[in-house]
């Protein structure tokens, strides 16, 4: 393939994944997963980040088969070319799906709280052209972005949970077990999908020098954004009970409204917004071309700029189509991320087991 | 011809990002910003919705400046406000532009003032709803139920030091903390304490004090011992400037205020609520009835609470732990070493534990958990269902509450020991 | 125009070009000589010392120590490597494609090549076909350029070659070498230092005593090393050498009889002496600036690093103007392939005229459309020099007192040499407060229209009633006020550049406080605005580097419109535009964003100016021969570490 994807390390890459999986918990997310277990959302997303960390082992086990290869290249190796054109074209339909709905529920949120005036198109489009700039510049300028701006974002997080620590209780924590252990169990199980997102690395993965690069930044992404996704999760449930925090459509936003240290130090709010604005471009640049980049290889085409402008029309054109945050909150992303697993996790089982009795790939000595 | 179409549909795409980008923009100065709102019961109809904002008129602090004539809304200060009775409080709004020359904004609305009419009959859930929603009003806005009418209040409510009135409000909020005496609810405590299953909301009162109680002439005061959180809210002895004052709290049983406490009995909750810091106590000194002493009194640590289940219900135990330092012992008797110096401490345990067994008990037989019991109690349950199931409030009428108050002397202020005045020989 | 032409761009479909951009990558350890080199470090180092010792490129991963190897290999994945690219490019083409493809990859690799065909020339060698605006674009000339023998062709070849009637400041002077040879000098007028010809070349050629004991015949070697009282003399054949070195203020001398000519060294002219540097001033440290001599300039670099392996190659620029530039790096330090590059990039320019850096560094730089500067130019001896012994290759120049410094990234452009010459804490604390400075001066009218306009809960309660009170009476917009206020303030700044320096100092304050103040007074804008744009400006000045300063005075602008537009989505928008643009950048094949985004060793030394014995390790990024540019321990003195 004569795509040129360019090069980045481990800590380009971590950055990259982890902004893309973790920006999804300033939006609805949270209040969704209150709603379904309780209080006890902290520990349950650990549950998924470990199942996540499970699927992404037979990710890595199948890369490493199939060394400076991509998903697609593969899906068709292993699956035979029809079939592994499907399951590309499944995979490519869901990174698509993911960035177009997180662009609406964005856009939705927005809308709520600071732009309550502003046509849904007005955002959707600055969003688009955003994300098409940067997947024009390519891969290694996103990723490197993501590494760049994660730590005035990450400051801008762990500024908004220290000061929030004057509202935290700790006896909003119990019952401890929320809803019931099976509920949280099987919540947490499918809500792997939230981590869906590593499947960039197996994308990108000839972009990482060789599959111990694609392992270590595929387990300290995962492990990274659960660990946050954890830890924000526990200072949401530490701010609101869990009779509050599931109706409240932004947790971070809405604790950052509560910070009160006399009379100069409060509504910092929309300074968190640089936060809120520019995780989700980053991260949804990054899911975004790698749709592009699914799409290309599938089709083989080695020039992804026509690609991105067309495509970036017809995502804009996509996220107009919803436009009530109700719908979306309880249709898209639920479906999104109950059943992202399935793109993410099974297809790369599949593709691995296949893959085992077909006798493909080449065993991996070290 | 292709590239024209092209340059038309770029150059329009651009104009309607720009032109559409900017509807949530609001020129500083085209806004007017409210900071206080009242809500009372309206007579033609449901809302009665006052809003006091800045007149813009002179710059504060400007030396005096002219003392405008008080119009109908009463300008002196630079502050202003206006009532009007609306269907809904959204309605309201837009019904006040057709006297407000400028947009409404409440995101610098610090303050909520419920009149206690609306409090009292049990509807504030309808009228709490739609502000929690709203974008502008802010979950850190202060709450309180205003004895009287809330339009009343805004009236009397001028700032009293310097010319800042969101200063005055935003530091009066900041009060409890130095006097114990009210208490800081905000509009998301009060909903979360609505919607809880943990316990009952509270609200601090705030109250227009006319003076009435404050008697120029009369018998001057004997011997007699009377604290000074006994007092209800409105009815302080005092007089002079401000007519406003916050003080006590009202006690709600879901949206409905059932019960208001002394502004003493209002630190007594604190206490248990783990929100006290600091108050002056006064007791009767031990040794010596009609003479006082007064302690400053400070939280220690956080209050220690156990609770367990029997059949009739939950059993609590609490015990607060508080510190202090003499300020002074009217009697001058040395009480600043033992043996009376733990009689002292005791008496003063005594005494805080007495009210707050009193209060307690008030609560309680009212059925409202006030003082987040309810919250340690869900430790020991394992799950929401189950914890949903005993139905707490209910179940807190039927509760043992056994209480204990830990004091610690810690200094003896500026004075080591007391010695009595050296009296003549002849008076001995 | 240009912009559809960019938008149809990006709609048709191209096949990916090789497009042989240059990236730094690790130089293939050919050059195990360079760490054997006196490198001045280890030139203290005691011999045996088995904690010391250079690393050469092959080994440098592998002596590291785990952090910095971990590091190296980072910084590999940001340089993909180009051969292996074409390789992989050329299996795996789509068969339908594949034809096309395959010329296109023709094509591309012959124009890529075109670049590389230079002639590889020396100094004196290059003005062999690009001398004269003459010969450019003509026929070459059919004349022979071998110098004759006899005298008067030469005359009558150097008087026809530099229009001798009309160019009046050639000087021809016809002696009698020895009472009875013919002869003659020829130099520029000016460019020469008169004492040397009258006393080092005509009075010793013009005694009568030399022609006697001479047996008629002159001969070359017996007036080189017999006659001629100069230093520095060279024998030239040919006409366009010799008549590059006359334009450089060299004297020639033709002697009848001889088929050679002398090229005598006699530069002298007038020119500025070492004076203070004027846009980067420091409190401690030399007090010296380049000038417009590239003898003074390098003499200054020379000063200061004085060791064999300072190379120092002079290229021409301009193939009309013939001005001289001299690259300088460190021999086994530097990667041979950025000076390569360097030697490349400089050499394939073509154009009549380059006026030195500023004008030089345009030609050379990377991104031609970034508002950021991608060349570090200096005009600090002491600047440069630190850079030169990281590995980095230095242009300095005739008539322009800078020296353009490559690669270079994003961070060294806001270091000042300040902070090297004062302790590190101090350093680090300076250096945060310039990257404030950039940040106030980049964000600040932007944020502070973005808060007032859209975001206005932010503000503190009294603070918004008293930016409103002042308000009241002004008839504008938030976005006029500040535009107006701006725009007057970069009046300022770019009168005070051009007014007189004794009216200079008066007219900045003058200007700056009258008109703020009657602003005020006049109801055009409000006070706090006034603060805002103060604090701007003064932001802007605190950054070290003027370049990145006006960068960032325009950017500022674009920020202050995203702002007005939509408020902190449309500032955030400005931020993933302005850094994606510049994450991509590259200064001289090295990422513009090192050693953050991609990450490389040494990383903190972006923020915190680490202690000079803690930074041992050269920049990374620029994949150096020799990694260490200290010892493992540098303070001996303190003895070992845990002793």
């Amino acid at each position: 393939m004569t795509m040129e994807e360019g090069k980045f390390g481990v800590q380009e890459a971590v950055s990259l994944v982890a902004t893309a999986i973790s920006f999804k918990v300033f939006f609805t997310s949270p209040s969704l997963a209150a709603d379904l277990v309780g209080n006890n959302i902290w520990y349950m997303t650990l549950i998924s980040a470990s199942t996540a960390i499970l699927g992404f082992t037979f990710i890595y086990l199948l890369l490493r088969r199939f060394p400076d290869q991509d998903i697609t290249a593969i899906f068709s190796e292993t699956l035979g070319k029809p079939i592994g054109f499907i399951c590309s074209a499944f995979l490519c339909l869901y990174l698509f799906y993911a960035a177009s709905s997180s662009i609406t529920e964005f856009t939705e949120v927005m809308r709520d709280y600071i732009y309550l005036l502003t046509p849904s198109s007005i955002i959707i489009g600055i969003f688009v052209v955003a994300v098409m700039t940067l997947c024009l510049l390519g891969l290694e300028s996103i990723a490197r972005l993501a590494r760049f701006l994660i730590f005035p974002m990450l400051f801008g997080v762990l500024l908004v949970l220290v000061l929030g620590f004057k509202n935290f209780h700790i006896n909003r924590l119990f019952p401890i077990l929320g809803h019931g252990t099976l509920k949280t169990l099987t919540n947490g199980i499918t809500r792997s999908s939230a981590y869906g997102e590593i499947v960039i690395l197996a994308v990108v993965a000839p972009s990482l020098q060789g599959i111990a690069f694609v392992k270590k930044a595929g387990y300290t992404s995962l492990i990274l954004s659960g660990l946050f996704i954890s830890m924000l999760l526990l200072t949401f449930a530490l701010t609101y009970p869990y009779y509050v925090a599931r109706e409240i459509t932004s947790l971070m936003y809405g604790m950052a409204t509560l910070i009160d240290y006399g009379r100069f130090l409060q509504r910092v709010e929309p300074l968190f917004l640089f936060v809120w604005f520019l995780s989700p471009l980053i991260g949804i640049s990054g899911v975004f071309y790698c749709f592009i980049s699914v799409y290309c290889k599938m089709f083989k085409i080695s020039d992804s700029r026509p690609i991105v402008v067309g495509s970036s029309i017809v995502l804009f054109a996509v996220c107009l189509f919803q436009s009530d945050l109700g719908a979306i909150a309880s249709a898209t992303i639920q479906s999104i991320r109950n059943f992202g697993w399935i793109p993410a996790f099974a297809l790369p089982i599949l593709a691995l087991v296949i893959g085992g009795l077909r006798k493909k790939g080449t065993k991996y000595h070290v | 011809m292709c590239k024209r179409i092209l340059s038309a549909i770029v150059i329009i795409a651009l104009f309607s990002a720009v032109l559409g980008g900017c509807q949530d923009a609001n020129e500083i100065d085209a806004v007017v910003r409210v900071l206080v709102i009242g809500i009372d019961k309206g007579v033609t109809d449901k809302w009665r919705l006052t809003v006091q904002f800045s007149s813009m008129k002179e710059t504060p602090g400007g030396g005096g400046g002219e003392e405008g004539g008080s119009t109908g809304g009463g300008t002196g200060n630079g502050y202003s406000h206006v009532t009007i009775d609306a269907p809904s409080f959204f309605e309201g709004i837009d019904m006040l532009g057709s006297s407000i020359s400028r947009k409404l904004f409440f995101t610098h609305a610090g303050t909520i003032i419920i009149s206690e009419r609306l409090a009292r009959e049990g509807i504030l859930g309808d009228f709490i709803a739609p502000l929690i929603r709203y974008k502008q009003i802010r979950e850190s806005a202060q709450l309180y139920v205003v004895k009287g009418e809330a339009m009343d209040f805004i009236v009397e409510n001028q700032p009293t030091i310097g010319n800042t009135l969101s200063k005055s409000l935003e530091l009066a909020a900041k009060q409890p903390d130095n006097t114990g005496y009210t208490i800081s609810v905000t509009l998301n405590d009060f909903y979360s304490a609505l919607k809880s299953t943990h316990g009952q909301p509270i609200m601090a009162i705030a109250a227009v004090n006319d003076f009435k109680n404050f008697k120029r002439d009369g018998p001057r005061w004997k011997n007699e011992f009377k604290k000074g959180g006994e007092y209800k809210p409105e009815d302080l002895p005092r007089h002079g400037e401000n007519k406003i004052e916050f003080w006590g709290t009202a006690v709600f049983n879901r949206d409905k205020m059932v019960d208001e406490l002394t502004g003493g009995e209002n630190r007594l909750l604190l206490m248990a609520r783990n929100e006290f810091k600091r108050g002056f106590f006064t007791i009767r000194d031990p040794k010596s009835p009609d003479r006082i002493i007064a302690m400053d009194v400070l939280k220690d640590k956080n209050p220690k609470i156990k609770i367990s289940f029997d059949e009739d219900g939950p059993v609590i135990d609490i015990t607060i732990f508080l510190k202090g330092d003499i300020l002074s012992i009217q009697s001058r008797i040395h009480y600043e070493e033992d043996p009376l110096l733990s009689t002292l401490v005791t008496a003063l345990e005594k005494d805080i534990k007495d009210d707050l067994d009193r209060l307690i008990n008030k609560c309680k037989n009212q059925g409202l958990d006030v003082f987040r019991f309810g919250e340690s109690a869900a430790k020991y349950f394992a799950t929401i269902e189950e914890w949903e199931k005993y139905y707490w409030n209910d179940k807190f009428k039927d509760a043992k509450i056994n209480t204990k108050v830990d004091f610690s002397m810690r200094r003896t202020g500026t004075r080591l020991r007391s010695s009595p005045i050296p009296r003549l020989k002849g008076e001995e | 125009m240009a912009f559809l032409e960019f938008i149809k761009n990006l709609l048709t479909y191209k096949e990916p070009l090789q497009t042989g951009r240059f990236e730094l990558h690790e130089s293939p350890g050919e050059n195990p000589q360079g760490a054997d080199l006196n490198i001045p470090v280890e030139s203290g180092n005691i011999p045996g010392d088995p904690a010391q010792g250079s690393s050469t490129a092959g080994d440098s991963t592998g002596e590291g120590s785990g952090d910095s190897k971990e590091a190296t290999e980072d910084s590999q994945n940001n340089t993909s490597n180009q051969s292996e690219d074409k390789k992989a490019g050329i299996k795996k083409s789509p068969k339908s494609l594949g034809k096309w493809n395959k010329d296109r990859k023709q094509e591309s690799s012959r124009t890529k090549d075109l670049p590389q065909d230079l002639p590889q020339h020396t100094p004196q060698g290059s003005s062999q076909n690009q001398n004269s605006p003459q010969t450019r674009g003509s026929s070459q000339t059919q004349k022979s350029d071998a110098v004759n023998k006899n005298l008067s062709k030469n005359l009558q070849r150097m008087q026809q070659d530099f229009n001798m009637p009309e160019n009046a400041d050639i000087v021809i002077r016809n002696i009698k070498a020895g009472a009875s040879t013919d002869a003659f000098i020829l130099y520029v007028d000016g460019m020469v230092d008169k004492v040397t010809i009258n006393e080092s070349i005509l009075s010793p050629l013009m005694q009568t005593d030399q022609g006697t004991e001479s047996n008629k015949e002159p001969s070359a070697d017996h007036i080189l090393e017999s006659v001629l009282s100069v230093n520095d003399i060279q024998k030239s054949t040919s006409y366009t050498e010799i008549i590059q070195k006359v334009l450089e203020g060299v004297t020639a001398l033709f002697v009848d009889g001889l088929d050679i000519c002398f090229l005598i060294e006699t530069q002298g002219f007038e020119k500025r002496n070492v004076e203070q540097p004027v846009t980067e001033r420091t409190i401690f440290g030399p007090h010296e600036a380049f000038s417009e001599s590239l003898a003074t300039n390098i003499t200054l670099i020379r000063r200061i690093i004085k060791n064999k392996d300072l190379i120092t190659e002079t290229l021409p620029i301009g193939r009309s103007n013939n001005l001289k530039c001299a690259i300088m790096y460190m021999k086994g330090i530097v990667n041979p392939g950025l000076v390569q590059e360097t030697k490349r990039r400089i050499q394939s320019i073509d154009t009549d005229y380059i006026l030195g850096g500023g004008e030089l560094n345009q030609y050379i730089e990377d991104h031609n459309l970034s508002l950021l500067p991608q060349i570090l130019s200096t005009e600090r001896p002491d600047r440069t020099a630190p850079l030169i012994m990281d590995g980095r290759v230095a242009i300095l120049y005739e008539s322009s007192p800078n020296a353009s410094i490559v690669p270079t990234n994003f961070f060294e452009l806001i270091y000042s040499p300040d902070d090297f010459f004062i302790r590190w804490q101090y350093g680090t604390f300076v250096r945060a407060i310039r990257y404030m400075a950039l940040m106030l001066s980049l964000f600040l009218p932007g944020i502070y229209l973005a808060i007032t306009q859209y975001h206005a809960e932010a503000i503190p309660t009294e603070l918004i009633l008293a930016i409103e009170k002042s308000r009241e009476n002004v008839p504008f917009g938030v976005i006029f006020e500040i535009l107006l206020m701006e725009v007057s303030f970069e009046l300022i700044r770019e009168a005070g550049v051009r007014v007189p320096e004794m009216v200079g100092q008066t007219l900045g304050i003058v200007g700056a406080l009258i008109l703020g103040q009657s602003a005020v007074a006049a109801n055009l804008v409000s006070p706090i605005l006034v603060i805002i744009v103060a604090i701007t400006g003064l932001g802007n000045f605190a950054m070290p580097n003027h370049h990145l300063a006006i960068g960032v005075r325009v950017l500022r602008f674009l920020f202050i419109l995203l702002g007005a537009l939509m408020g902190f989505y449309g500032i955030t928008f400005g931020i993933i535009i302005v850094a994606g643009f510049a994450v991509h950048m590259k200064s001289f094949g090295v990422p513009f964003f090192v050693p953050i985004a991609p990450k490389t060793q040494s990383n903190l030394e972006t923020f915190i100016r680490l202690p000079l014995w803690i930074s041992t390790i050269r920049t990374d990024s620029i994949n150096t021969l020799n990694r260490r540019s200290a010892g493992r321990i540098v303070r001996r003195w303190k003895g070992r570490r845990g002793e």
